[in-house]
């Protein structure tokens, strides 16, 4: 349809149908991913990939050439799939204390079930290598941890970015981002690998 | 940072320090310390390890987890987005 993307996107700010035909083709499961990673549910994703189809036709005017097209894309998508998060603010960080470290009066780490029955190096390794066991690690964390794992870990978005997005200074996001590695970390180990049900320790 | 009495690490120093560490963004000495601590500390090395895989882990399936290739926008959704796209 669109001999490159140049022509696509010039063809987007003329408010040619065709080009937001090829848009839908070219990016819509990008954006459809993205909002579904983040909100966790399929109704969700779709009214918030309809929110952001809508915000590139309003704003396509505002995109410069030089940059890319897919990260502000995938920009435009995380902002609409926070700001839904936010409205709906289920599944806070309230109590989170069972799964953060902890440590003793001296500063001594105290010990977790985690180093008790410790996984192996090669097991370890194994559940490395399973994307199913580590989707469902952070489906299991709350919002805000999940929110920024994904932009910094997974759509690698810099610390000063992540804090413009979430609206919170860049220690903060730092603090934030070291306990949903935590989280992470708990998540991980307590799934069964290979069958993605909890692991008892 | 430090513990009281002393100039090594202690577990809560070590614990802030971790990601800093895995960024390489840690001066000379303050590495030297955190992976000295790691040396001594039995708990803390078992708890880097983990927490350092499970962040390899994330990075290693990045792609796979953006969900690029395998998530579709369903026909119906398209056909809706295009007959209620506003006007110019």
């Amino acid at each position: 349809m669109f001999a490159c993307e140049v022509t696509a996107i010039h063809a987007l700010k003329s408010g040619d149908n065709n080009a937001f035909a090829w848009l839908l083709d070219q990016y819509g499961g990008l954006i459809m991913g993205t909002a579904r990673r983040y909100l966790r549910s399929e109704d969700a994703a779709a009214e918030c990939t309809q929110d952001v189809i809508v915000t590139i036709f309003e704003k396509i005017e505002s995109f410069k050439s030089d940059g890319s097209f897919e990260g502000w894309i995938r920009r435009i998508t995380v902002n609409r799939s926070l700001s839904e998060l936010r409205k709906k603010a289920v599944r806070k960080t309230d109590n989170f204390d069972d799964i953060l470290p902890a440590f003793d009066e001296t500063g001594h780490r105290m010990i977790d079930k985690f180093m008790c029955d410790a996984p192996s190096q090669e097991e370890l390794y194994m559940r490395a290598q399973d994307v199913n066991l580590l989707h469902n690690a952070i489906n299991m964390m709350p919002d805000d941890y999940r929110a920024i794992l994904m932009l910094r870990d997974i759509e690698e978005f810099t610390t000063t970015e992540c804090a413009k997005i979430l609206e919170i200074s860049e220690q903060n996001v730092k603090t934030r981002l070291h306990r949903a590695r935590a989280a992470l970390r708990h998540y991980f180990l307590s799934l069964d690998n290979g069958q993605n049900g909890e692991r008892h320790v | 940072m430090f513990s009281k009495n002393s100039v090594l690490f202690s577990c809560v120093a070590a614990n802030e320090f971790m990601d800093a560490y895995l960024a390489d963004d840690l001066p000379f000495f303050t590495r030297l310390s955190f992976k000295m601590h790691l040396m001594m500390c039995k708990r803390c090395r078992t708890y880097f390890e983990q927490y350092k895989m499970s962040i390899m882990a994330l990075k290693h399936n990045r792609q796979a987890l953006r969900g690029n290739i395998d998530t579709q926008m369903p026909d119906a959704l398209k056909y809706a987005i295009m007959k209620h796209l506003p006007k110019r």
